[in-house]
């Protein structure tokens, strides 16, 4: 049973999982890093990309039927927009008041954006057509699948391209000054409202990114972010909250890690280990696995 | 005399307080069992308030896994007196004991980290191995088939079966469990508490023992959670590991958001708010929820304090609104 | 103006909650439309199961008034939802009891909610048509249940049991972690208890859990000849897809609701060849089916209906039968009218015997073409 195909079938199944985990994660990550908030209702954003995109695609709305790439992008932008208003009318006032508060108002945002989703949608689902053929293909007594490769191929690609917009690009370095040092940056002519909303366009458009690379491979409903996100909100724990390469690793890792364990112990398994991952980060390395220090303050 | 002013320290108006026992006999005599059930439900939930807000209200530690005590509770309670035919008396003792003792379990890995972010993710998952291991330990709990048939409380040799019973038993045990909430309060635990929520650092340097007293909420907390959960399985009947997860917290969390966090009475009301809410949006069909949640979100932007301004830092808000003077 | 905005809040809020003190509705039910209610969940994580329930039965009204009605009256149904939450469905249940004088009710479409619902129906005395299927549910002793879908033992036990007769010896088994598939799984071993060593597999999964590879290639292991598969519609669709996609190229088997258009769409092509048991089949060509399965693509705006939708339907049909054959609409004469007699619907045979159960065996189909076919 534990045959080298079998395990590397595990793997190459978890990664691809793993690489959504992955971008979702850098969305909190970013987030964090840049504007010190946390968006319970992330999830919804994906469920909301999806589903507008899915919208197009099929040509449901006022009969536009759209090829993929620009339905793709309208996708992004309703989840950086969303993401955005979700900030500016309800993180931003209830941070002030307290961590506890915008824990309530995200929690009530999720259940609002499924409400209303299942209003418009209905609340059976419907399925994604793919981007590539979702027969897979065969190497060495492994079975691959095109539409995970992609996947996993373009969260790389995506995370990478972050990278370098926040190294190497002028308003990428201003959102990181800014993120690490919000007075000084200031001082230096950097303005916080502008690099804060960019941040979080770009954070929310990757959530919903993310959530659009995973329709096709399972289906849209408006329950689809819940699970989805809580596994991130792991993985970039994991990785070390706030930190962007710690985050896409730690989805990898808990991607990868689960399906091991659920096909070489048992299917309960693979639930009990995104806990027991977290109890030990928690509990030996609180930081995450690629942080210097003690857990942030919230 | 003395004993009712060792209540209240004028936090919340007093008059809500005399408000539960008078909303409880009005619906008794009304004896409509569609409001009879809500209010049960509510004052049931009262105990959850309760209990979330000893921790995260006065204590200031955020706590989303208030689902794993009522479901600890809710079992121990069904599987003692199902089971090994205890009397139910006994059975809710030892439910809020081990309830108790989940909390005490949950209270040092929570006490390890810093920051809200890691506490959420710590409760939420204790909570979520709480229900795992309640759907999977067949044997014990039957699994997600749940437990069915769970007998009814008796006092004096009065079984409490229909619904006005269950009005004055559930009414009857909630004013206990709040008096006793606000004299922890007002006790110099409570004044700990609130020290420590305050700034650990500052509570650290006037020579509380933070880690003490963090405990020591989370196991008040448990209790009160389990205490609620043992009421619940045994109104209800029937009890399933499905209901007691992250939902059940956050539904916590509304209530004390709604009713004022750090106010004991505040508690209540939001258990009850929360509790008859959705059914004051039944009407509107397939907007039920969408409003409902709208409503939840308007009230943590605009009413931090809660509905009567209970909540923290509300002790200006009293001065100024009920004795007119600024 | 704070303090007031805050007084006037307070006595809003209180006075909204004293108001449903007041409002009562009229007892009065021997005039004007016969009021059935509906609870199950419309909104949450299992709201697709509602949305069935809820097309089938309104379908089932429509026609039933367009033909005159039931003793001279209209139906009129009423929606609610329980979120699928015990505590909630009771509340449903209360308000269309108590406030909607409804003279019967039905739903809950999942099990661990009618298990609370039992004891109102119970003290309240009206029938109650749940479409859980739970075994235990009738198992409970109370005389107001019907049943109107076959629980899982019979649904599971003769899948199992029709597998084995047709030469599948190797039986492979995924299912979920909740009462369906623990209860399902149960029922699967229980018919099989004379040839254990036919279930080759057991993997279990979370409800909601969207990937299977591991579990799959632990089935691919046991080289079964059929993979049965209980779960959520759309978790059972993304198995088949993703079993395919491993190379397993087994038969899928599954109970009722799996054959339905939501499951099938997430498989892809995958569901081709699925065999079933269900009591509905929508490609039955029964008069009455052809004509029920036409027009409820027409009302739920191009669904297929599937075994909830049946159900939903059958339910409001037989509590109409009832009550014209009853010739009113106590209670009792109801009850006794569903007891003693047989109706047909477009999931089969209905005989409703003293604890309750309604439906005691299963048709068996198979996917061709993308639509279920008996199999034969």
């Amino acid at each position: 049973m534990n045959s080298l195909p079998v395990i590397v079938q595990l793997i190459v199944s978890g990664l691809a999982i793993g690489g959504v985990y992955g971008l979702v994660a850098l969305a909190h990550s970013m987030l964090w890093s840049g504007v010190r908030v946390v968006n319970f209702a992330q999830g919804e954003l994906l469920m909301i990309a999806a589903s507008v995109s899915l919208m197009f695609v099929t040509g449901e709305w006022g009969g536009a039927k759209l090829p993929f790439v620009p339905a793709f992008i309208i996708g992004t932008l309703f989840a950086s927009l969303f993401g955005f208003l979700i900030y500016i009318l309800v993180i931003r006032p209830t941070t002030k008041t307290g961590f506890l508060f915008v824990i309530g108002g995200c929690v009530a945002v999720q259940m609002l954006l499924q409400s209303i989703a299942i209003m418009i949608w209905g609340s059976t689902g419907k399925p994604y057509p793919p981007i590539f053929p979702m027969t897979p293909i065969v190497i060495g007594g492994v079975y691959i699948v095109p539409q995970d490769v992609f996947i996993l191929a373009f969260s790389l690609l995506a995370a990478s391209f972050l990278w370098v917009f926040l190294t190497r690009t002028k308003i990428g370095t201003a959102m990181r000054a800014s993120s690490q040092n919000r007075s000084v940056a200031g001082l230096m002519g950097i303005n916080h409202l502008m690099t804060d909303a960019l941040t979080i366009i770009i954070a929310s458009g990757l959530a919903g990114l993310a959530g659009i690379l995973l329709a096709p491979k399972f289906f849209v409903t408006p329950t689809m972010g819940v699970a989805i996100n809580s596994k991130a909100f792991t993985a970039a724990v994991i990785g070390g909250f706030g930190n962007i390469p710690g985050a896409v690793i730690g989805g990898l890792l808990l991607g990868v890690i689960e399906n091991l364990a659920g096909g070489i112990f048992t299917s309960q398994a693979k639930d009990a280990v995104s806990f027991i991952i977290l109890i030990l980060i928690i509990m030996f390395k609180p930081g995450g696995l690629f942080d210097a220090g003690p857990g942030r303050k919230a | 005399m003395r004993f009712l002013s060792k209540l209240n320290n004028t936090k919340t108006p007093f008059w809500i307080i005399l408000a539960f026992p008078f909303i409880a006999i009005a619906t008794l005599l009304v004896g409509d069992p569609y409001i009879s059930h809500i209010l049960i439900i509510g004052g049931i939930y009262g105990f959850l308030a309760i209990g979330l807000n000893i921790i995260t209200g006065l204590c200031g530690q955020i706590n989303l896994g208030m689902a794993g005590f009522y479901a600890i509770g809710s079992y121990s309670s069904a599987l003692l007196t199902t089971k090994l035919g205890l009397n139910f008396w006994f059975a809710f003792i030892i439910a809020i004991l081990f309830a108790g003792v989940a909390g005490l379990v949950i209270g040092y890995p929570a006490l390890k980290v810093r920051g809200g972010v890691y506490l959420v993710l710590v409760t939420t998952s204790f909570a979520s191995i709480i229900q795992t291991i309640l759907t999977q330990w067949v044997k014990l709990t039957n699994g997600p088939m749940g437990v069915v048939g769970i007998g009814a409380p008796s006092i004096f040799g009065i079984k409490i079966v229909s619904l006005n019973q269950w009005i004055f038993f559930v009414a009857f045990l909630l004013l206990i469990a709040m008096i006793l909430a606000m004299r922890i309060e007002n006790s110099r635990v409570g004044r700990s508490l609130k020290a420590v929520r305050e700034s650990d650092t500052s509570a650290q340097s006037l020579g509380v023992n933070i880690s003490f007293y963090k405990i020591q909420a989370f196991i008040m907390s448990a209790a009160f959670g389990g205490a609620g959960g043992s009421l619940y399985a045994h109104y209800m009947t029937t009890i399933s590991p499905d209901i007691y997860n992250m939902n059940l917290s956050v539904l916590a969390l509304t209530m004390i958001v709604v009713g004022g966090v750090g106010s004991i009475p505040g508690s209540v009301l939001g258990a009850l708010i929360i509790a008859i809410l959705p059914e004051l949006f039944r009407f509107m069909g397939i907007w039920q929820m969408a409003v409902y949640s709208l409503l939840i979100v308007l009230f943590t932007i605009f009413l931090p304090r809660g509905l009567i301004g209970g909540g923290i830092d509300s002790f200006l808000f009293f001065k100024t609104k009920l004795l007119g003077r600024e | 103006m704070n303090k007031l905005l805050r007084m006037f809040l307070v006595v809003a809020v209180l006075s909204l909650i004293l108001s449903p003190l007041m409002a009562q509705g009229s007892k009065d039910v021997s005039t004007g439309p016969i009021v059935i209610g509906a609870v199950a969940a419309r909104t949450g994580d299992n709201a697709g199961l509602g949305e069935m329930q809820g097309y089938g039965a309104q379908l089932a009204a429509k026609e039933i008034n367009a033909a005159g009605g039931v003793l001279g009256r209209s139906i009129e149904l009423k929606f609610e939802d329980s979120q699928g939450v015990p505590a909630q469905a009771v509340a449903a249940l209360n308000k269309l009891i108590y406030r909607d004088n409804v003279v019967a009710v039905i739903g809950d479409a999942q099990s661990s909610p009618v298990l609370a619902m039992l004891p109102v129906i119970e003290k309240a005395g009206i029938p109650h048509l749940p479409h859980g299927t739970a075994p235990n549910i009738c198992e409970q002793g109370n005389p107001w249940v019907f049943r109107t879908r076959a629980n899982d033992d019979v649904k599971f036990g003769s899948l199992a049991l029709f597998l084995k007769d047709n030469g599948y010896s190797r039986i492979a088994v995924l299912h979920d972690s909740a009462d369906y598939g623990i209860g399902g799984m149960k029922s699967i071993k229980e018919a099989l208890v004379s040839s254990p060593q036919t279930v080759v597999a057991d993997e279990t999964f979370t409800p909601g859990d969207k990937d299977f590879s591991s579990q799959l290639l632990k089935v691919k292991a046991t080289n079964p000849d059929v993979l049965v598969l209980i779960g959520p519609m759309t978790d059972m669709g993304l198995a088949m897809k993703q079993a395919r996609q491993m190379g397993l190229t087994m038969k899928f088997a599954g109970g009722a609701g799996i054959e339905g258009s939501t499951t099938l769409d997430a498989a892809g092509g995958a569901g081709e060849g699925l065999i079933f048991a269900a009591g509905f089949i929508s490609s039955n060509p029964d008069p009455q089916v052809v004509s029920f399965v036409k027009s409820f693509i027409e009302i739920s705006g191009g669904k297929s209906p599937d075994d909830f939708a049946a159900t939903g339907y059958d339910s409001i049909y037989m509590l109409a039968e009832a009550i014209e054959k009853a010739g009113s609409t106590d209670p009792k004469a109801i009850e006794k009218a569903l007891r003693e007699n047989t109706f047909k619907g477009v999931e089969g045979v209905f005989d409703f015997d003293s604890t309750g159960e309604g439906l005691h065996s299963m048709q068996f189909g198979i996917i061709k073409d993308g639509v279920p076919a008996f199999y034969n």
